[in-house]
């Protein structure tokens, strides 16, 4: 068994980044993914060509890392003879994903009753932007309104201060995380209890469940928390301009012996017994003279010179990267958190890894993404259909 | 059965928020989970006296939402007797869950090859900052490091600013919700299997995950992402300001199909028609001229406004919340995405529940944080020990 997930059948009826990024979860795992698409146009994220200013070249890497080592089939589910080829693949299938809106799963007759009564061990797994329920139940969702919705995007930004534009998927993303948890609960469920069932969370729940610490502490307060500004930050969790304008993220928290440490490591070994910065608590009290301090200290090196002396330290900080710096990282080296594909008519593409380790039963990134339609037939053949049903389908434009 | 993972014991051994947010979201579901705590000092979180610049008060929501329902043990590991008793834990427990860092848990004899020793069919599941190799494998790690070291954060920052501060133990949380998903994946396995093995993820390999799509698509174009001000990324997806300072998110695309439907919405009827925004590629042409107008037209409303408009519509929308106004919000609510617990010093509050919606075996907020070492006794006499050999060990300090 190369991947913990080999032999388990993954129906994928999903669009743009949040279900995809769900069923590629465990398309890294060794499920075997069939995902439907519409014959027409399929995916959306096939035509991306430029995110956020950035340039695909030829090499869609948005829709490929989300739909790699995934089957497509085409269907149109407006024709019966789709829908009830979408039902023999239900029939056979140990999971379901989806992030289409309640509605219109509901118009297409693939919501959560239709599909487990038809097979009562299917793991249905919705993600959706706002809950199942509520005023906001079919309101669409994406990207950033989970953060925005939940508070999280009011934390980034100073009081009054316009909250930073959000990157691209990052919230999707994180809410698939999230799901990917529960299609495998429900998973571990079934395998003890022979029942399936349905498992949801939308970008509004997932994100309010990461900023939980800040939310219920708001909530029991009564008091909102924004971002703080550079002097309000303590002086050792704080980020530092360095003097070719890059940053350096110190983390120390509580900590005493990471301080003591850190004043060597900077060079100010007279503050070490400094009574304004000795314990935790002084430091917090005297932030704003600790940070002027490091201000000054930090403008004096380069970022790449700040790193060659904290590389020999062990309390924790970070350099502020630039994506393009990743694949010279030697930690990301060493860890496979990037690794090569090869792929035709694209050459060597350096990918995110699967950045989960396990030791028995590794995952790995699978091979290409499928063009629309690819597997249509073959499938379709699989599923016990003759040639002459195919070309019907075909013909009346339910499959490409 | 009531919950997935009833009747499956975690023997938990973290500090801070990475590893025990791993755990919580296991007992969250059922699973027994004990926390091991360092008997002279305890778990770190519990001393929390505010989060950023919000005070903590009678209740320690940061502390109580990554221990609730678990047991404690206090116990000190550098004492033989404690050691061979967290083995004999060791060898009923199906989940081992740590971020203690690798050289400490070699020192006290806890990692994973001693353990697995013991037990094949443990499930050791590590949270690192960095990774299991490399040479910052050793290096501390704290919310935000993986944020900077991914590049993350930089997506977030306009070229030469800044980065924020990211929110407390967002990082953390994002990181334990991967290695959550990756225990299910082990104990998936180890039910049809019978092995047990070591999952790990990162800080650092969870955040490049979730911001992957900027990563793999800036290292094929080898061009970096910055953030970007309010005009750049297309005036329906963008922050406006209202009235009364606080924020409307907008996520609608720029080919959205229902120009009308939004110019109806925000009262810009006259716009419909209008040759400079009439078609998806006009409004990408005069994107500046749009969102000129959009900032005027959102100033003139507040946010409360706003949301009364625009909750009649569909397309992808969403307040900038504040953290305190989600305990009013009927979506939040009637969600039960924050339920209300009843804690004993603290009365009635309202905490973020498990967001994770299942529906045969759903998860719920346990009952309050364990006091330091409330479990140790219960648990030891469970595994054999007797009140002598209980005692003997109070005496010499291997437990509290």
């Amino acid at each position: 068994m190369s991947g913990p997930l080999e032999g388990i059948r993954v129906v994928d009826f999903t669009i743009q980044a949040f279900g995809p990024r769900v069923s590629e979860y465990l398309a890294e795992m060794g499920a075997d993914v069939i995902k439907i698409e519409s014959p027409k146009g399929g995916e959306p994220l096939r035509g991306v060509d430029v995110l956020r200013g950035v340039p695909t070249n030829g090499f869609n890497s948005y829709f490929d890392q989300i739909q790699r080592g995934k089957k497509s089939v085409t269907l149109d589910l407006h024709f019966e003879s789709a829908r009830q080829a979408m039902y023999k693949l239900v029939e056979r299938a140990d999971i379901f994903v989806t992030n289409l809106r309640m509605r219109g799963l509901e118009r297409l007759g693939v919501d959560y009753e239709t599909l487990s009564r038809m097979n009562p061990r299917l793991v249905y797994a919705l993600g959706t932007g706002w809950g199942m329920k509520g005023p906001g139940r079919d309101r669409g969702g994406f990207e950033v309104t989970g953060a925005a919705g939940s508070g999280v995007l009011t934390n980034f930004a100073e009081r009054g201060a316009r909250p930073p534009l959000w990157p691209p998927a990052l919230g999707d993303y994180i809410a698939a995380t999230y799901l990917a948890y529960g299609v495998m609960l429900a998973m571990y469920h079934r395998e003890r209890s022979g029942k399936g069932q349905l498992v949801h969370t939308s970008l509004l729940a997932a994100f309010m469940k990461v900023a939980s610490c800040c939310v219920d502490a708001s909530v029991y307060a009564n008091q909102d928390m924004y971002g703080l500004s550079h002097a309000e930050d303590g002086g050792l969790y704080n980020i530092y301009e360095t003097k070719d304008n890059r940053f350096i993220q110190i983390a120390v928290m509580h900590d005493d012996a990471s301080w003591t440490e850190f004043c060597e490591a900077v060079g100010i070994e007279h503050l070490k017994d400094d009574p304004r910065f000795g314990p935790y608590e002084a430091r917090r009290e005297n932030s704003t003279a600790l940070v002027s301090i490091l201000d000054e200290l930090f403008l004096t090196r380069t970022q790449s010179e700040w790193i060659e002396i904290l590389d020999r330290y062990n309390f924790p900080w970070s350099p502020v990267r630039l994506y393009t710096e990743l694949p010279s990282d030697p930690q990301v080296i060493a860890n496979d958190y990037l690794v090569t594909v090869d792929y035709p008519g694209v050459g060597k593409a350096k990918v995110v890894g699967v950045n989960i380790d396990l030791s028995e039963t590794p995952g790995m990134v699978r091979e290409q993404a499928p063009e629309l339609g690819q597997h249509t037939e073959e499938v379709l053949l699989d599923l016990g259909y003759d040639w002459d049903s195919i070309i019907a389908m075909k013909e009346e434009g339910a499959i490409l | 059965m009531s919950m997935p993972l009833e009747g499956v014991r975690v023997l938990d051994l973290t500090v801070y928020a990475f590893g025990p947010r791993t755990s919580e979201y296991l007992a969250e579901m059922g699973a027994e989970v004990i926390k091991i705590e360092n008997a002279q000092t305890g778990e770190p979180l519990r001393w929390t006296s505010s989060l950023r610049e919000v005070p903590v008060g009678s209740f320690k929501a940061y502390f109580e939402q990554t221990h609730r329902g678990k047991k404690s043990m206090a116990i000190d590991l550098h004492h033989e007797e404690a050691r061979q008793a967290l083995y004999r834990l060791v060898e009923t427990s199906d989940v081992f869950v740590t971020n203690l860092r690798l050289g400490g848990l070699r020192r006290l004899g806890m990692d994973y090859d001693t353990l697995s020793g013991i037990n094949p069919r443990l499930v050791y599941a590590i949270g690192t900052g960095w990774g299991l190799k490399g040479p910052a494998r050793d290096r501390g790690a704290f919310e935000a490091t993986g944020f900077a070291a991914s590049a993350l954060v930089t997506a977030l920052t306009q070229p030469g600013s800044r980065p924020p501060l990211c929110p407390p133990a967002f990082g953390d949380y994002t990181a334990a919700t991967l290695l959550a998903y990756g225990i299910m994946l082990a104990l998936f396995h180890r039910e049809r299997s019978g092995e047990g093995q070591l999952v790990h993820a990162s800080l650092l390999g969870t955040s490049m995950k979730v911001i992957s799509c900027c990563v793999d698509t800036c290292l094929y174009a080898g061009e970096n992402m910055f953030g970007q001000g309010h005009e750049a990324d297309g005036a329906f997806y963008s922050m406006y300001q209202t009235k009364d300072d606080r924020w409307i998110q907008l996520c609608v695309v720029q080919d959205y199909r229902s120009w009308e439907e939004f110019c109806e919405a925000i009262g810009l009827e006259a716009l419909v028609d209008d040759a400079r925004f009439n078609s998806p590629e006009a409004r990408k042409e005069n994107n500046a001229a749009l969102v000129a107008i959009l900032d005027e037209k959102f100033l003139g409303k507040t946010q409360s406004e706003w949301i009364e408009i625009l909750d009649k519509y569909h397309f992808p929308w969403a307040p900038v919340r504040n953290f305190t106004e989600l305990a009013n919000d009927p979506q939040v609510l009637e969600n039960d995405y924050l339920v209300t617990i009843d804690d004993p010093e603290a009365g009635k509050v309202q905490v973020v529940g498990p967001a994770l919606d299942m529906s045969k075996t759903p998860g719920k907020v346990g009952s309050k944080a364990p006091e330091l070492g409330q479990h140790t006794e219960e648990i030891l006499l469970e595994v054999g020990y007797t009140w002598e050999q209980i005692i003997a060990m109070k005496d010499q300090g291997a437990i509290l």
